[in-house]
C-alpha cells in the first residue's frame, strides 16, 4: 500500500524547478510552505524528528516529538534571458517544540538551532542562440539524466548538488543534448565515503567533478534512443610534491596532481513503440573504475580495487494480450556485481520492475534475542515494524540511502549483482483490477570466496576468502544474515543464492454509499542461499572460529571436524516470507479520505545450524558490531509471525493538507535450532532453557513483540 | 514446495471473487500520434520523467456502464509512476470537457484555470471531468480555490479513483452527475467532447488548477515553445474533428491552438477549441 504522503518528497523536488511563473520581468515571486510533523510511538527515542536518521552514529532517529519547518522560495525572471531562484529553508531535525524556541540541548548544534539556510540557488541563462537553449548555473538535481549513470539527486540532497548544465537541441528538436559538470559531493562520492586521501597535506577536494554528456534522439513517434556518458575524477596533490628528494618538491613550477579514483560509465538506451501488440525498450551500460591502491575501506560506496563490468535491461510491455484489458510488463535484467557508477541514483528512482523485498523486515529492531535499551544500536532502524513504503531498487554504487525517512516512506535498496526476470500481468474486469508478479533473481555475486582462492587453512589471516573479498566493502553486511537483509550491502563472501517472488493484488470498488476501495494483497518470497558449497570452503569460512571478530564467542569453533566437517548444508539459509493483507478505503467526507489496513506476515527462516555465524574478517568485513552487545548479528532461525493494523487519513482544505498514519504491530518469534548430524543439517530439540551459539545463549522461549507508531503532518503551501 | 504452492493458491483465492459483467455502449475517438506539440511548437520538459509520447493523446473511449460514465484516455507511451502517486501514473493529467446540451451559447466558453484556452460558443461545455493522479480530495480542494464557480455548480467532476494501466488512464463518474436534467437529451453518444492533455503539477502556480506551465524555453519541469506570459494555451494535445486519427487532424489541432499575444503578453487571440462528437 503506497502512501500518498510519499509523493510529497518527490513532488517537492519537481516543484522547486517546476511551477514556472508568468510574473512580469524583474518581479520577484515568493512562495513556499509550512510543514509541521508530529511523531509518536512506543520506542521512545527522540534523537531526531525522523524515524530514521543515520548521519550521526549513535543518534539515529526517533518516534517522539513535534516540530515545524518553513521554507520560502523565490524566483525572479530578471529578463527574457535570465531567471534566478532559490529558497530559504529551516529544517527541523532536532528542532522540537519542547526546545522552546532556542533552548535545545545543543543550541550551538545546527540540528537543534532554529537556523535558516540558503538552498537551491540557481541562475538559468537563455541567450536565444540557435546552438544552445539554456545554461543553468548552481543548484540542480540533474534529473534529466539516468539512474544508472548520473542519477537524480534524492530529495534531501536535491538542493545540495550544484554544477553547470548546458542544454540544447537541433534538427527541429529531434536531437536534444545535455552537458553537465557536477561538483562531486565531498561527503560521500568516493572510496571510504570521501573525496580525499588520508593525508591532509595532499587533500584536494573542491575541484573534483563528474562530467556528463547525453544525446537524446527522437525523430519518430515510434522510436527514440539515448546515449549517455559520465566521467568522474577525484584528484589529490601528488605525493611527490611533498618529498624533499630533489625532484618535484619545488612548487614554483606548479603542483602536480594524481588521480585518487576515476569512474567512466557509458550507457545506450532505446525504445521502439511501433508494434501494435507491444513496446520494446532496452538499455546497456558499461562501467570502468580505477582506484588508487590503499583507498579502500570496509565502509565505502565503491569497490576497493579496479573493476569494470556491464549491466543491461530489456523491457517488454504487452497491451491487451489475448483478451482486452490484459497487459503484461516483462523485464529481464543483469546488473554486474562489479558495475560501479558513483553518480548513480541513491534513492527515489527504481531500476527494476519488481516490487522487491518486504520492507517491514528492513533493519528490524528491537533486538530479537535480547532487547536491551541500553544497547545504543537498538535505536537504529525503525523498530519492529520496519517501513511501510514500497521498495525502490537502485544500483551502481553502495550508497542506497534511507536517511531522514519515516515509516510511511519508500525504502531504497541496492541491487548490485542482481540478475533475472520479472513478469507483471494486470487485468481489469468490471470493477475489479488485478495485478500479479513473478520474479526470479539469480545473482552475479554468487561466488565462493568472492571468486578468489579457497583455502582450508582457516586459521591464517590473509588467505582464502579474505584475499578476493578485500575488493568488496561490506559496510553493515551483517543484517544480510538476519531477517530482511540490508539495503547497501550486496556482497557476501560465500553465496549461492536464488530468489523467487510471487505477488497478487486485487482491487475492487464497492459502489455503496460513497464507495469503498477494497484491496486484497498477497506476496510470497522464497529466498535460498546455499552459501559455502565445499568442505574446503567450510574450513575457509568458519575454520578460524571467528578469531579476531567481536562476536560473543570468538573461540566458538573448538573442534572444527566434529562441528562442521562434511556438512555443507549446515550454513544454508532458507527463508520463506508470506504476506496477506486487506485494505478498506472510504471517502468519509469530501475533504477526508480514510484507509484501514490489516496485514499478516508469516516468515519461516532457517539460517544455518547453531554452530555457524556469518564468516567475518575482523579487519575488513566486520568489527565490534558483530557482538551481541551491539546487536548487528542476531540469531533469527525460527518462525516469525507479524500483524499490523494501520489507519491512514488524508484531509484536504484549500491550500492545506493534513495527513496521519498510525500502526499497531504485534507478533512473535518462535526460535528453532538445527545442528550437524553426521554431515546433515538436522533439527535440534532443545533440552534446556537456552541453546548456546556463537552469538550467545539463545532462549528457547517464544518472544512477543509489539509496536505502536504515529506520524501526522500538516502542509500549507502559499 | 507444498507450502509455497499453498501460499500462492491462498493468495489467489483471497482475491478471486467474481463480479457480474455490465453491458456497455461506447464512443471511441482517435488522435494522430506525434502531435503532442500544442500549436505545433511546444516541446517537453527536460527531466527524464517526461518520456517521449507521455502527452501524445492517441485514443479516447467514453462508455456508459449502468449508472456510470467510464472514460479512458490513452497516450503514446507506457505510463509510469516516478513520483509514487500510487495509481499507476504520475506526470499526466487530462481534462475531458463535455458539451451535454449541444445548445450554441449555452455553457462555459473559458477553459479551466491554467489551461489558457477558450471554446467557441457553439462548443461551450457544461461539464468537465479531471483525470488526475492526485487524490480526489486534493483536486477538489484546489478547485475550491481556483474553479469555485464550476465546482459549486457541480460542473467540475473528479472520479473517486483514477487509474493508469498500460498506456491508458481511466476514471468513472456518475452519469447522473454529468447529465442531471432532461436538457441533456442527446445522451452521452450525442454529446460533444474535447480532451485536453496536460501535466500533473503538484505545486502549481497560484492561479493554475494543478497544471504545468508552458514557457518560451523548456525547463526541467516546464514545457517550452510557448510564451512566457499567460496568453498561450498550456495544452500539449487535444482531439480534433472528426477524431478519426487522420493526418489532417494535426493541422486542425494546430489551428485550434493557435494564439496571438501583444508585446505586453496579453492575449490578442486565444486558442479556441471545438468539440468532437460521436455522431459526426
Amino acid at each position: 500500500m503506497k502512501s500518498r504522503n510519499l509523493v510529497l518528497a518527490a513532488a517537492i523536488g519537481a516543484a522547486l524547478a517546476g511551477p514556472a511563473s508568468k510574473a512580469e520581468a524583474g518581479e520577484m515571486e515568493w512562495f513556499g510552505a509550512v510543514y509541521a510533523k508530529f511523531l509518536d510511538g512506543d520506542r521512545r527515542y527522540e534523537n531526531a524528528l525522523y524515524n530514521n536518521a543515520e548521519t550521526t552514529p549513535g543518534e539515529s532517529g526517533g518516534d517522539q516529538g513535534q516540530g515545524i519547518e518553513f521554507e520560502l522560495m523565490f524566483r525572479n525572471q530578471v529578463s527574457k534571458q535570465v531567471e534566478i531562484g532559490g529558497r530559504l529553508k529551516a529544517r527541523f531535525n532536532q528542532n522540537f517544540w519542547t526546545n522552546f524556541g532556542g533552548f535545545g540541548p545543543q543550541e550551538e548544534d545546527e540540528r537543534s538551532a532554529q537556523y535558516v539556510k540558503m538552498r537551491g540557488v540557481y541562475a538559468i541563462i537563455t541567450p536565444g542562440y540557435e546552438w544552445i537553449d539554456s545554461a543553468t548555473i548552481g543548484s540542480n538535481d540533474f534529473g534529466m539524466f539516468d539512474p544508472m549513470t548520473q542519477g537524480k539527486y534524492r530529495y534531501i540532497d536535491r538542493d545540495n548538488a550544484s554544477g553547470l548544465l548546458f542544454q540544447g537541441s537541433a534538427f527541429d528538436n529531434d536531437l536534444r543534448w545535455d552537458l553537465a559538470r557536477v561538483s562531486l559531493p565531498r561527503l560521500f562520492a568516493g572510496p571510504a565515503f570521501v573525496t580525499r586521501g588520508e593525508d591532509d597535506a595532499l587533500k584536494l577536494e573542491t575541484n573534483d567533478a563528474a562530467y556528463v554528456g547525453q544525446l537524446r534522439w527522437s525523430s519518430s513517434t515510434n522510436w527514440n534512443a539515448t546515449a549517455i556518458g559520465v566521467y568522474v575524477r577525484d584528484k589529490e596533490v601528488a605525493p611527490d610534491e611533498l618529498l624533499d628528494d630533489g625532484n618535484d618538491e619545488d612548487i614554483r613550477d606548479g603542483t602536480d596532481v594524481v588521480t585518487r579514483y576515476d569512474n567512466s560509465v557509458l550507457g545506450l538506451k532505446a525504445e521502439y513503440t511501433g508494434f501494435d501488440a507491444f513496446d520494446l525498450s532496452g538499455s546497456y551500460y558499461y562501467s570502468d573504475y580505477n582506484v588508487d591502491e590503499g583507498q579502500g575501506a570496509r565502509f565505502s560506496p565503491l569497490l576497493n580495487e579496479d573493476a569494470d563490468d556491464t549491466s543491461w535491461f530489456v523491457n517488454l510491455d504487452i497491451g491487451d494480450f489475448l483478451v482486452p484489458d490484459l497487459t503484461f510488463n516483462i523485464q529481464a535484467f543483469h546488473i554486474g556485481a562489479d558495475y560501479m557508477s558513483v553518480q548513480a541514483a541513491r534513492r527515489e528512482q527504481d531500476v527494476l520492475l519488481t516490487s522487491g523485498w518486504m520492507n517491514t523486515f528492513q533493519w528490524g529492531r528491537p533486538d530479537y534475542n535480547f532487547g536491551n535499551r541500553e544497547n545504543g544500536n537498538s535505536a537504529a532502524g525503525l523498530g519492529y515494524g520496519g517501513w511501510n513504503g514500497e521498495t525502490q531498487q537502485v544500483a551502481g554504487n553502495l550508497m542506497a540511502d534511507n536517511d531522514f525517512t519515516d515509516f510511511d516512506e519508500p525504502v531504497a535498496f541496492g541491487v548490485n549483482g542482481y540478475e533475472g526476470i520479472t513478469i507483471v500481468p494486470k487485468y481489469t474486469w468490471n470493477d475489479w483490477e488485478f495485478s500479479g508478479e513473478y520474479s526470479y533473481f539469480d545473482y552475479d555475486s554468487n561466488w565462493q570466496a568472492c571468486g578468489g582462492p579457497i583455502s582450508n587453512d582457516g586459521t591464517t589471516p590473509d588467505v582464502g576468502y579474505r584475499t578476493a573479498c578485500d575488493k568488496y566493502p561490506m559496510n553493515e553486511n551483517n543484517h544480510a544474515w538476519g531477517l530482511g537483509g540490508d539495503w547497501r550491502n550486496p556482497y557476501a563472501p560465500y553465496q549461492d543464492r536464488e530468489t523467487q517472488i510471487f505477488g497478487f493484488t486485487a482491487n475492487y470498488f464497492l459502489d455503496l454509499l460513497n464507495g469503498f476501495d477494497v484491496e486484497f494483497r498477497y506476496k510470497f518470497i522464497d529466498d535460498d542461499d546455499d552459501r559455502v558449497k565445499s568442505e574446503e570452503g567450510l574450513a575457509d569460512a568458519y575454520g578460524d572460529g571467528y578469531a579476531g571478530a567481536s562476536i560473543d564467542r570468538s573461540s566458538w569453533v573448538f573442534d572444527f571436524d566434529s562441528q562442521f566437517a562434511g556438512c555443507t548444508g549446515c550454513d544454508d539459509r532458507d527463508a520463506e516470507y508470506a504476506q496477506y493483507g486487506i485494505s478498506l478505503g472510504y471517502q468519509i467526507h469530501p475533504d477526508l479520505y480514510a484507509t484501514l489496513l490489516y496485514d499478516y506476515w508469516d516468515v519461516s527462516l532457517v539460517d544455518g545450524t547453531v554452530d555457524v555465524a556469518k564468516p567475518v574478517n575482523s579487519v575488513d568485513n566486520g568489527g565490534f558490531e558483530f557482538s551481541n552487545n551491539f546487536g548487528y548479528l542476531e540469531y533469527l532461525t525460527g518462525d516469525h509471525s507479524r500483524n499490523r493494523i494501520g489507519l491512514v487519513l488524508n484531509y484536504f482544505l484549500s491550500g492545506v493538507e493534513f495527513g496521519a498514519s498510525a500502526d499497531w504491530f504485534w507478533g512473535d518469534y518462535d526460535p528453532t535450532f538445527y545442528t550437524n548430524d553426521n554431515g546433515r543439517r538436522a533439527k535440534l530439540i532443545p533440552t534446556g532453557d537456552f541453546v548456546p551459539t556463537p552469538l550467545g545463549d539463545i532462549s528457547t522461549d517464544n518472544v512477543d513483540f509489539e509496536q505502536y507508531r504515529l506520524k501526522a503532518f500538516m502542509k500549507v503551501s502559499f | 514446495m507444498n507450502k509455497k504452492i499453498s501460499h500462492l493458491l491462498a493468495g489467489i483465492l483471497v482475491g478471486a471473487v467474481a463480479g457480474a459483467p455490465a453491458v456497455a455502449a461506447s464512443l471511441e475517438f482517435k488522435d494522430p500520434v506525434g502531435d503532442d506539440n500544442g500549436p505545433g511548437t511546444y516541446v517537453y520538459p527536460t527531466d527524464a520523467v517526461y518520456s517521449p509520447g507521455s502527452f501524445d493523446l492517441t485514443e479516447v473511449e467514453i462508455a456508459a456502464k449502468g449508472k456510470n460514465l467510464d472514460i479512458e484516455v490513452c497516450v503514446n507511451s507506457k505510463l509510469d509512476d516516478p513520483w509514487g502517486m500510487g495509481v499507476g501514473f504520475a506526470v499526466q493529467m487530462a481534462f475531458v470537457f463535455i458539451d451535454t446540451d449541444r445548445t450554441p451559447g449555452s455553457g462555459y466558453t473559458e477553459g479551466l484555470p491554467g489551461t489558457n484556452i477558450r471554446f467557441s460558443p457553439d462548443d461551450a461545455w457544461e461539464k468537465v471531468v479531471i483525470l488526475s493522479p492526485q487524490q480526489q480530495s486534493r483536486v477538489m480542494s484546489e478547485a475550491k480555490m481556483k474553479a469555485a464557480d464550476q465546482l459549486s455548480k457541480g460542473d467540475l467532476l473528479v472520479p473517486r479513483r483514477t487509474l493508469g494501466k498500460g498506456k491508458c488512464i481511466s476514471g468513472r463518474v456518475s452519469l447522473e452527475d454529468v447529465a442531471p436534467t432532461a436538457a441533456d437529451a442527446p445522451g452521452f453518444e450525442g454529446w460533444g467532447y474535447q480532451v485536453v492533455m496536460q501535466s500533473n503539477e503538484g505545486f502549481p502556480d497560484k492561479t493554475d488548477l494543478l497544471t504545468r506551465k508552458v514557457n518560451e524555453f523548456e525547463g526541467q519541469h516546464r514545457f517550452g515553445g510557448g510564451h512566457d506570459m499567460d496568453c498561450d494555451p498550456h495544452v500539449m494535445d487535444i482531439l480534433a474533428p472528426p477524431a478519426k486519427g487522420g493526418d489532417d487532424e494535426v493541422a486542425a489541432q494546430h489551428e485550434m491552438l493557435s494564439y496571438e499575444c501583444d508585446l505586453d503578453g496579453n492575449a490578442v487571440k486565444w486558442a479556441t477549441l471545438k468539440m468532437v462528437r460521436g455522431s459526426q
